[in-house]
């Protein structure tokens, strides 16, 4: 009598602890992914979320500087400087007598077109840092522009 | 076994057919365009939200550096109306002393019945500051803290102030008020949209607001995103002095009250650079209030007459005729005139102001006594064609290009124009007939102070913009005289005012100056003598010109003569402002430069 034996390359027991294994490995890939993903928005959320908040403390500070300029302007108006100078006690000049001012020549001084301009106070402006471009474009944004870049060199 | 291989075969020929036409659905919503188009319609209303960002409008300084218009912050207070219905009375309480309000109003605000589609929030104030921002905050803070007891918690636990909101806005401000409004203009701050009006916020509404765009911000928080950098607008710093400007305004302010003027205009320049060192009208009023403009200025009675509004400017054109004739090579200082006491032209007799006749008359004696006559003689002389070139050369044909918005000028009428007739040429010597502008005359009177040279007038020193700096240049826009030609007409109208209008004569320094007197047409009356424009022009020190001033009252009822109103008040101001301008007197000078300091009642400082 003929007997029929099977015959395995693995044992019935190893490959189906295999098969269990392969799919806790991809499901170990997809959660190390997942995590990964997760872990990655929650910090461009919270990124996000600081440049909002620093986006609304510059434009605090703008407003402020542009405030404060305004009352140091409001402070020094004509008006406001001429009643301080009267309760300081001075009293205007007789223009009409020549003598309470004089002039000393200075040699070889002469007046320029820029005198007065170093009392302005230049624009003031916060630096803002850009978002640099790699960590807003895909990619496949990024394969399609370098391989694009490389093209035109070629 | 044959079967189930037929049944498993077909099996995974539907399951492929299956998924092959879900590929290619799938494919054909990621191309079609419509799909496209509704996916970024959607992306748009519910992925992006865009945003209107709009950078800070630049300053506006004087040439010390001082703020003529900045910005200020202040608060917009509202109040929502779905919280704040039926609690009228308990906001009141609390924000009336808060906001210096009328209670009612607060009241009767804050039961405007909610609609969702009509009435949602209702805006209290634009204007509150920030100390009172921090008075409503304590206010709300000790409402959240205080302890409710079990009977005030079933009826007014809910009265607290969380309806009122605030938001901060930057608006446009003028410390200085009323001082160079004129020249300023003004930025409607409760409108921002109708955009700036006159003077230097409109001629440079541009730069001055900087940019504005509309930025999408993605709502995705996988999409990192910041607000673009948005640099002010350029600052602009002016050539005039606050001082100066100051002083002036005041005189001319009490000019006009004292002599019942309509309006009155000074300007103040330096004919070696053309910069506007005061440029000072009144009436004028405070920008912070620009509302009012509507009811103070007419068509009659411009923003800043100084370049919006022209006039006959009567015997002050004198100067230029006289300037055209000696330049012509047509009459020297000691031609004679012999003063009839009329020119007739055309069957039309022209007269002095005084319909006198005054014999023999050197040119100096022409100005000296403001002959008519004499003047449409010299016209005659000069001839037609060439007195027309003179005053385009002298730039009295064109606006001038100053930097302030609404500039005006009347065309001169020509030859072969359809209003003129020859007795246009003798009317217009002595400045009947034609219409300048002050900007436009003290223009032309530079290039008599100036040898000839004609500078452009420019009242902006510097721009600041975000990354470089812009000066303005002096620039020669003609020279339509001879430097010999300024020379002599300066002397020889130093000579003439001495015994024309004395009163304009400065202390301790020698000028030059005409005045003049220009009567006003009326419809269906023609000109008539008690309706006058009073003006007058100096420049000085005769050897070395450092000023051109400019002086017009416009009908003065009090007085009507121009030398009597305004060159009185040219000497006044000069005198004021002569320090303020680092100008030294001739008699400050002698005593500089000669061993000898001349005698405060001596001539002699005049020639140091």
């Amino acid at each position: 009598m003929k007997t029929i034996q099977s015959a395995y390359r693995l044992a019935p027991w190893r490959k189906q602890v295999q098969n269990i294994l392969n799919v806790i490995i991809v499901l170990v890939f997809i959660a190390s992914v997942t995590m990964i993903y997760l872990y990655s928005s929650a910090q461009m959320t919270k990124m996000k979320l600081e440049i909002q908040k620093l986006h609304e403390e510059r434009s605090n500070l703008t407003r402020m500087i542009a405030d404060y300029l305004t009352r140091e302007g409001q402070i020094t108006s004509f008006d406001e400087m001429e009643k301080r100078s009267q309760q300081a006690g001075y009293i205007p000049i007789d223009m009409n007598d020549e003598e309470t001012y004089t002039y000393l020549p200075i040699a070889g001084f002469r007046e320029d077109n820029y005198s007065g301009l170093d009392n302005v106070p230049r624009n003031l402006s916060i630096p803002v840092s850009i978002v640099k471009p790699e960590y807003t474009e895909s990619l496949q944004r990024w394969l399609k522009e370098h391989v694009s870049i490389k093209k035109r060199g070629e | 076994m044959d079967r189930i291989d037929f049944r498993l075969k077909l099996l995974v020929i539907g399951l492929s057919v299956f998924f092959g036409v879900v590929f290619l659905r799938i494919l054909y919503l990621q191309t079609n365009a419509s799909a496209i188009a509704l996916k970024e319609t959607i992306g748009q209303a519910f992925e992006y939200r865009t945003l209107e960002i709009n950078s800070e409008r630049g300053n506006i300084y004087d040439r010390q550096g001082y703020l003529l218009a900045g910005n200020s912050v202040s608060y917009t207070v509202s109040l929502k109306l779905q919280a704040s219905n039926s609690h009228g009375e308990f906001i009141a309480n609390y924000l009336a002393p808060i906001l210096n309000m009328d209670h009612d109003v607060i009241k009767k605000s804050a039961e405007i019945k909610f609609d969702e589609k009509k009435a949602v929030e209702m805006p209290l104030t634009n204007f509150a500051t920030k100390e009172q921002i921090e008075k409503i905050d304590q206010v709300k803070s000790f409402l959240s803290q205080r302890e409710v007891s079990k009977i005030e918690s079933k009826s007014k636990a809910m009265e607290d102030l969380d309806s009122v909101v605030y938001y901060p806005n930057i608006h446009r401000y003028y410390p200085n008020k009323d001082l160079a409004s004129n020249v300023i203009g003004f930025f409607p701050f409760l409108n921002p949209s109708a955009g700036a009006s006159y003077g230097i916020e409109q001629e440079y509404d541009d730069i001055l607001s900087g940019h504005s765009i509309e930025h999408l911000f993605s709502l995705d928080p996988n999409i990192p995103d910041t607000i673009p950098d948005m640099p002010k607008g350029a600052s602009i710093v002016l050539t005039i002095d606050r001082k100066v400007q100051s002083i002036v305004e005041e005189s001319i302010k009490e000019a006009v009250v004292n002599n019942k003027a309509k309006s009155g205009t000074i300007i103040i320049s330096n004919p070696k650079t053309g910069e506007i060192m005061a440029m000072a009208t009144y009436p004028r009023i405070d920008p912070n209030e620009y509302w009012k403009s509507s009811e103070v200025f007419t068509k009659d009675n411009r923003f800043n007459p100084a370049v919006m509004q022209p006039y006959e400017v009567g015997s002050v054109f004198k100067v230029i005729t006289l300037a055209a004739g000696i330049d012509a090579g047509v009459i020297k200082p000691e031609t004679i005139f012999n003063d009839t006491g009329t020119y007739n032209i055309m069957g039309v007799s022209i007269y002095n102001w005084d319909r006198g006749a005054w014999g023999p008359q050197t040119m100096i004696g022409c100005m000296q006594h403001s002959l008519n006559t004499c003047l449409s003689w010299i016209s005659e002389q000069i001839g037609v064609e060439r007195f027309y070139k003179y005053l385009d050369a002298f730039g009295l044909n064109q606006p001038t290009g100053i930097e302030l918005a609404h500039e005006e000028y009347y065309p001169i009428s020509k030859p072969g124009d359809k209003y003129w007739t020859p007795i246009n040429l003798p009317t217009n010597s002595f400045g009947q007939g034609i219409m300048s502008t002050p900007i436009q005359m003290i223009t032309a009177v530079n290039a008599l102070a100036n040898g000839g040279k004609m500078m452009k007038p420019h009242i902006v020193k510097a721009i600041y913009f975000d990354d470089h700096t812009e000066i303005t240049q002096p620039e020669v826009i003609g020279q339509p005289i001879s430097a010999e030609t300024a020379k002599t007409v300066t002397e020889m109208l130093a000579t003439s005012l001495e015994v024309e209008a004395s009163d304009s004569l400065m202390e301790y320094t020698r000028i030059a100056g005409k005045t003049g007197t220009g009567e006003i047409a009326k419809e269906g009356v023609g000109y008539v003598l008690s309706v006058t424009n009073a003006s007058f022009v100096g420049w000085g020190p005769v050897d070395d010109p450092q000023f051109v001033t400019y002086v017009w009252l416009q009908e003065p009822l009090v007085n009507i003569w121009g030398s009597e109103v305004s060159a009185p008040l040219f000497s006044e101001v000069m005198t004021k402002v002569y320090p303020y301008l680092h100008l030294p007197t001739d008699r400050q000078l002698a005593c500089i430069y000669t061993e000898k300091c001349p005698s405060k009642d001596s001539d002699e400082y005049y020639y140091w």
